[in-house]
């Protein structure tokens, strides 16, 4: 699968194109926000729960949806989980491994609990924005609010080079797997093989790609979609729309919640 | 020889746009890539570029606007040599552009019309001018119709068409396209010929740069040919010069052209020489004819 040309289609024909970039980004961030900021389960359950319908219904195909998701997952998992046994001193499982003695602390999984849901309510903040709006747009509104260029453009780089590095990964695993690799015994040999070649293939790409854009002057501009044919006259959205009603009182709501819930 | 010049090299030497003067470069300081090319391209003019895979054609191709520096040697565009300050390199890419081997590497935003207008928006053109930019640059291509597509959906014919018209929307006067047919079907090849053909055409100003190994292509199509092989041009001139030579042929790890190598055998056979050899299967029928019926 193409991530990076799943989601650029996603951001073009989805229910919010016609909604301002800058009310989406507004919505994804602040709620982004307030997910760091609490420290309520039922917040951040409630923020990964809307956050991901609203993008699934905007459009995003659920199975999309998950498999993206499992990419951060898939780093996260792991270190939540080793958490579990460096923190408290309440133990609620205890074994030995390799004649150690470990054991899972009550405290250790609350904690871990809690930074998972953390972290997907975070996640789903930005998905919903990387689904549902074009990157340049994005770009765009934030030279708008004035962040520095070199801070957009390596936005730029950054995003698509986690695309490049996912697709490498993919089409080098085929690969090996058409080649036998990961029989028993030789996974690890073939995990470090896929590492580095997957490193050296993505910088190659990002090389060519670097090289191509400079040929063509980029200066940290993308275009932004009003270069299409004859367009929807400059449409005159007012300042105050339905959508920016919405999203200022939903959040209003979480901030309310956020903070009567007590830190 | 005397110490004079012809016409004809007095015209040659007003017209020349891109001048390469004993280029050396390596990538790993271990093997040079290029050694000690010399080269020009003619205002008007379609050159093609004939190497092997690996003989240094996309290496020598990325020294034109400055994205590669040569260990040793200078390059002169328009008149003047390259100096590599961020703002002497916008100049030199807006009069030369390259298109490049892979379209995947190329093509970056999501819509087509969005991916032409790139360029024109990082030169800093009006909005007016942009639009106007990418409609020509897709109408000299034909392909307007697919102004609205997503990129990555089209077909690999379809993208090299796109990422030839996002560097025409920047209006080289120096046009440089990197294998251009590798990976099409005969007849979208043809196509793509024909069309870069038209635009060269419209635009007599031009000057165009085509790096390929493919042979009957350079034949049929070229004002000049230019042998590299090894990081080292073997011979440039007229087609039938440089392609006719067995020795360039192999040393160029290359095959004659099918056309020449038939006429050469019915030459040989009627022993008589006809003037000037066929360049395409169309001439060469027409040779044939002739001969038969005498
Ligand atoms: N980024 C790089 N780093 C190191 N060596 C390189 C790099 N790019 C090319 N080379 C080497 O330089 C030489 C010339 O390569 P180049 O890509 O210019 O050839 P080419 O004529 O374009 O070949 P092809 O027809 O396959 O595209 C080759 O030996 C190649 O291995
Ligand atoms: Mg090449």
């Amino acid at each position: 699968m193409h991530f990076d040309h799943t989601l650029e289609g996603y951001t073009v024909s989805n229910k919010f194109v016609n909604i301002r970039t800058g009310e989406k980004m507004f919505f994804s961030i602040f709620t982004l926000f307030i997910a760091v900021y609490t420290q309520s389960p039922f917040l951040l359950l409630l923020i990964l729960f809307t956050m991901s319908s609203i993008t699934i219904w905007s459009g995003v195909r659920i199975k999309h949806y998950v498999e993206m998701l499992m990419i951060p997952l898939s780093f996260l998992l792991p270190s939540i989980f080793v958490l579990a046994f460096l923190r408290g001193s309440e133990p609620v499982l205890t074994f030995s491994l390799l004649g150690m003695h470990l054991a899972m602390m009550r405290e250790g999984l609350e904690l871990g609990a809690l930074l998972m849901m953390r972290s997907m309510a975070g996640i789903s903040c930005l998905f919903f924005l990387i689904m549902t709006t074009p990157i340049a747009e994005i770009l765009d509104t934030m030279k708008k609010f004035r962040i520095p260029g070199i801070v957009v453009e390596l936005s730029f780089m950054v995003y698509k080079l986690i695309f490049v590095l996912i697709e490498e990964m993919e089409s080098t695993k085929i690969a090996q797997y058409a080649r036998l690799g990961y029989l028993r015994g030789n996974r690890i040999k073939s995990l470090s093989l896929l590492l580095s070649s997957m490193l050296v293939r993505s910088l190659e790409k990002a090389q060519n790609m670097e090289m191509a854009l400079e040929a063509r002057c980029y200066a940290g501009k993308m275009p932004s979609l009003k270069f299409g044919r004859e367009t929807e006259s400059e449409s005159k959205v007012h300042v105050i729309s339905p959508s920016l009603i919405l999203i200022i009182l939903f959040d209003a709501c979480l901030l309310v919640m956020a903070v009567e819930g007590g830190v | 020889m005397s110490g004079y010049k012809d016409e004809e090299d007095i015209k040659r030497d007003a017209e020349k746009m891109v001048e390469v003067q004993d280029l050396w470069f390596s990538y790993n300081k271990e093997k040079w890539a290029l050694k000690g090319i010399n080269m020009e391209l003619i205002r008007g003019e379609k050159t093609v570029l004939l190497g092997s895979n690996g003989s240094g054609k996309t290496t020598l191709l990325l020294h034109l606007n400055g994205i590669l520096i040569p260990d040793k040697g200078r390059i002169k565009v328009s008149g003047n040599y390259l100096s590599y300050t961020k703002k002497a390199l916008t100049e030199v890419r807006k009069r030369v552009g390259i298109v490049f081997q892979n379209p995947d590497d190329q093509i970056v935003a999501p819509i087509v019309f969005q991916d032409v207008a790139l360029g024109p928006v990082n030169l800093r053109l009006s909005d007016g001018e942009v639009k106007n930019r990418v409609k020509r640059a897709l109408n000299e291509l034909n392909i307007e119709e697919l102004s609205d597509r997503k990129a990555h959906e089209l077909s690999e014919g379809e993208k090299k068409k796109v990422a030839i018209a996002g560097v025409l929307a920047m209006e080289p006067e120096i046009l440089v396209l990197d294998e251009p047919t590798s990976g099409l079907d005969p007849q979208s090849s043809e196509d793509l010929i024909t069309i870069i053909d038209s635009m060269y055409k419209q635009n007599d100003n031009m000057a165009v740069l085509v790096a390929t190994h493919n042979v009957e292509l350079a034949y049929e199509w070229a004002d000049r040919v230019i042998v590299l092989s090894e990081g080292e041009i073997v011979k440039s001139g007229k087609p039938y010069e440089v392609l006719g030579d067995e020795k360039v042929i192999k040393s160029g790890r290359l095959a004659m052209p099918r056309v020449l190598r038939i006429y050469k055998g019915i030459e040989m056979a009627a022993c008589e020489n006809p003037g000037v050899p066929p360049r395409s299967v169309e001439e060469l029928l027409k040779v044939m004819k002739g001969n038969l019926r005498q």
